[in-house]
């Protein structure tokens, strides 16, 4: 095993002939997979993550910066010298052999024994549940049976120092998918792998990762912790990324009234502590426009809350997903989603109270998108 | 209909050579009795025509193992994406434009024992000149050379395409499990080309079998039987000697020759395709 350090890595697609510009895939990189650990790489489609992934496997080139695996710089290696093992999302499985025989590919190049083969073929078959089809080939699985074989393909070897994973449960039912989420996990941790994890899904992510890579349009937004990105999102990108229901954002200007700072939202004013206003006063911001943002979860309904903040408004829609609610509210147009357990008890067209703690709001610069912290 | 004259376009004049092959028939005479096995009786007989037979399967065997080989690492050369790749891949679909017999009489004038450019090219580097075409023991190899020449540019460009619609991603896998070029290619190329590789070997091998057009006009079968091809001994029986019934007797077990080969091999392209398939 060994640790994967990213240090300023772009990728630059050129246009096709005559198209003056180039595209830019990924944008200055800069993250370091720690030996032993599992770092996802989350993102919308198209965001640049399936691009690190493969310049770090060594199936793009790096068009600049540099990639280490353990203490060896891997820009010129070829892939087979970078000791990883990889499962792709489109499975890329050897259409003429069978499923056994696909596990066993990068084993039989190994030469290891017969015996060796099945005993590690069973043991990795087991786990992803694909003992009753090692007979076949792929093209007579459906999509999620032939992702676990290339998940199996790439955990059956014992020798790479790094395993990556291309979304490798994208295309699973719901049942399957949270089983194996807990299942790689525990793979994870007791045969000590580390693992570089492509996926959109923010569930996978926070639930298996020790650490997250958020990018956005081929920029990395925010490298942390689930509960980093959960409870401290660096902007807007991440704060709306991450969680379900996403955030809620309110916009705010900054106004002074004698000493106090406050944000105005519609006709709510929210209290901002006199640092965070001399914080925000340094900021770009000549709109004076921000954003206020608290998670659905965040929040109550029908009663207030000490040391925070009320909004009276009318309710919109009730959703019950039985083991919480989605309360809908509106003010002056603008929708709050407020998570509550159980059932709720309000009705549409109520006038109700909205609360959250005064901790519970994050501040954004709207124009710049980044998060106001002391 | 239109399938129904195709099937008695092609049935009727096959019939009739089998039905002509069981009777004496002589364009000279003109007459034509039923005469069972006989001209079937007469070729197994005949040390003319076990020559005949050994003289095509050598010829298959040699032309189509250079047109498969040396095709096959064409079709791999042009697909490494060189510069000028357009005009090498014009280049060498040249030879097939090329009707064969004018290509076979190019050869022969490049294959003369002392005016032709091979020998003297032979002579440049030290070595002795063949009598090529006009020797009894390098008369077989020079006009495979021929064949191979003509159509190992078809075996090539069939190659490549199929070359060409190998899926990426599993070389992908392969290359980062870190296994080697040989061994993938080995294991994962080879069946993967597989229903290619048969139908070149198909064609050619039906076609080398038929041969007729480049020996005839090499060699026209010589030096004494050197290069008689069954084909080439027909054709001598029906035209030369008049004797047809005989001629169709040859070209009879000729077909057979072909058919059973062929039956055997579409078998075998049919249970790779579905292998490549995975059904």
């Amino acid at each position: 095993m060994a640790e994967v350090r990213v240090e300023h890595v772009w990728k630059f697609y050129q246009g096709e002939k005559g198209a003056a510009q180039r595209v830019e895939a990924v944008k200055d990189a800069t993250f370091t997979c720690n030996d032993k650990e599992f770092l996802c790489l989350l993102g919308p489609s198209g965001c640049g993550k399936t691009s690190t992934l493969r310049m770090i496997a060594g199936l793009e080139k790096i068009s600049q910066g540099d990639i280490y695996i353990g203490e060896k710089r891997v820009n010129d290696l070829l892939p087979k010298d970078r000791m990883l093992a990889m499962s792709f999302e489109s499975y890329a499985l050897y259409p003429p052999m069978t499923i056994y025989e696909n596990i066993a590919f990068p084993l039989r190049a190994r030469n290891w024994s017969e015996d060796r083969i099945r005993e590690r073929i069973k043991e990795v078959s087991e786990l992803l549940e694909i003992q009753d089809i090692l007979s076949f080939r792929p093209a007579k699985l459906s999509g999620g049976e032939q992702q676990r074989v290339s998940l199996a393909r790439a955990l059956v070897r014992e020798d790479a120092q790094v395993t990556l994973m291309d979304e490798p449960i994208s295309h699973l039912d719901a049942q399957l998918k949270a089983r194996l989420r807990i299942d790689l996990k525990r793979v994870q941790r007791e045969w000590g792998l580390t693992v570089i994890y492509v996926t959109h899904d923010q569930l996978e992510a926070l639930s298996m990762a020790d650490k997250v890579v958020v990018m956005n349009l081929g920029e990395i937004q925010q490298v942390g912790t689930p509960e980093d990105l959960y409870q401290k999102p660096a902007n807007l990108f991440v704060a709306g990324f991450i969680g379900e229901p996403p955030m809620n954002f309110l916009p705010c200007s900054l106004m002074k009234d004698k000493d106090h700072f406050y944000l105005q939202f519609s006709q709510f004013r929210f209290e901002v502590d006199s640092d965070i206003a001399q914080i925000m006063s340094k900021e770009n911001n000549p709109k004076n426009s921000w954003t206020l943002g608290v998670r659905p979860a965040d929040m109550i309904v029908g009663s207030s809350i000490s040391d925070g903040y009320s909004l009276k408004a009318h309710v919109f829609s009730v959703e019950h997903l039985g083991e919480s609610s989605v309360v809908t509210v509106d003010i002056d147009g603008q929708q709050i989603l407020i998570e509550v357990p159980g059932l709720s008890s309000e009705k549409e067209g109520d006038l109700t109270l909205v609360s959250f703690g005064k901790e519970k709001a994050h501040i954004f610069n709207a124009l710049t998108g980044k998060v106001i912290r002391k | 209909m239109p399938a129904f004259i195709l099937t008695a376009g092609i049935l009727i004049p096959f019939g009739y050579s089998v039905v002509m092959s069981f009777t004496d028939f002589n364009l000279t005479s003109g007459t034509s009795n039923f005469i069972g096995f006989g001209n079937y009786i007469k070729l197994a007989k005949d040390p003319e025509f076990w020559n005949a037979l050994k003289v095509t399967i050598l010829f298959t065997i040699g032309a189509v193992a250079i047109e498969v080989g040396i095709g096959f690492v064409s079709a791999y050369l042009l697909n490494l994406g060189m510069r000028g790749q357009k005009i090498w891949r014009t280049l060498f679909l040249l030879p097939v434009m090329l009707p064969p017999a004018v290509a076979a009489i190019m050869w022969k004038l490049m294959m003369a024992p002392i005016q032709g450019v091979f020998n003297y090219l032979l002579q440049l580097v030290g070595l002795p000149g063949s009598q090529w075409l006009g020797g009894s023991s390098s008369a077989l190899f020079s006009v495979i050379l021929i064949d191979a020449y003509v159509f190992m540019p078809f075996a090539g460009m069939i190659f490549l395409a199929g070359v060409q619609n190998l899926p990426k991603e599993p070389y992908e896998a392969a290359a980062v499990d870190g296994v080697s070029s040989w061994f993938t290619f080995r294991r994962l190329t080879i069946p993967l080309l597989k229903p290619v590789i048969l139908i070149v070997l198909l064609f050619r091998i039906m076609d080398c079998l038929k041969q007729f057009d480049i020996v005839y006009a090499a060699t026209k079968g010589g030096p004494a039987s050197a290069t008689m091809t069954i084909s080439v001994q027909a054709y001598y029986h029906s035209f030369r000697w008049t004797n047809m019934g005989y001629a169709f007797a040859h070209l009879v077990v000729l077909w057979a020759i072909v058919y059973v080969l062929s039956y055997f091999l579409v078998g075998q392209w049919r249970k790779a395709v579905s292998e490549v398939h995975g059904y």
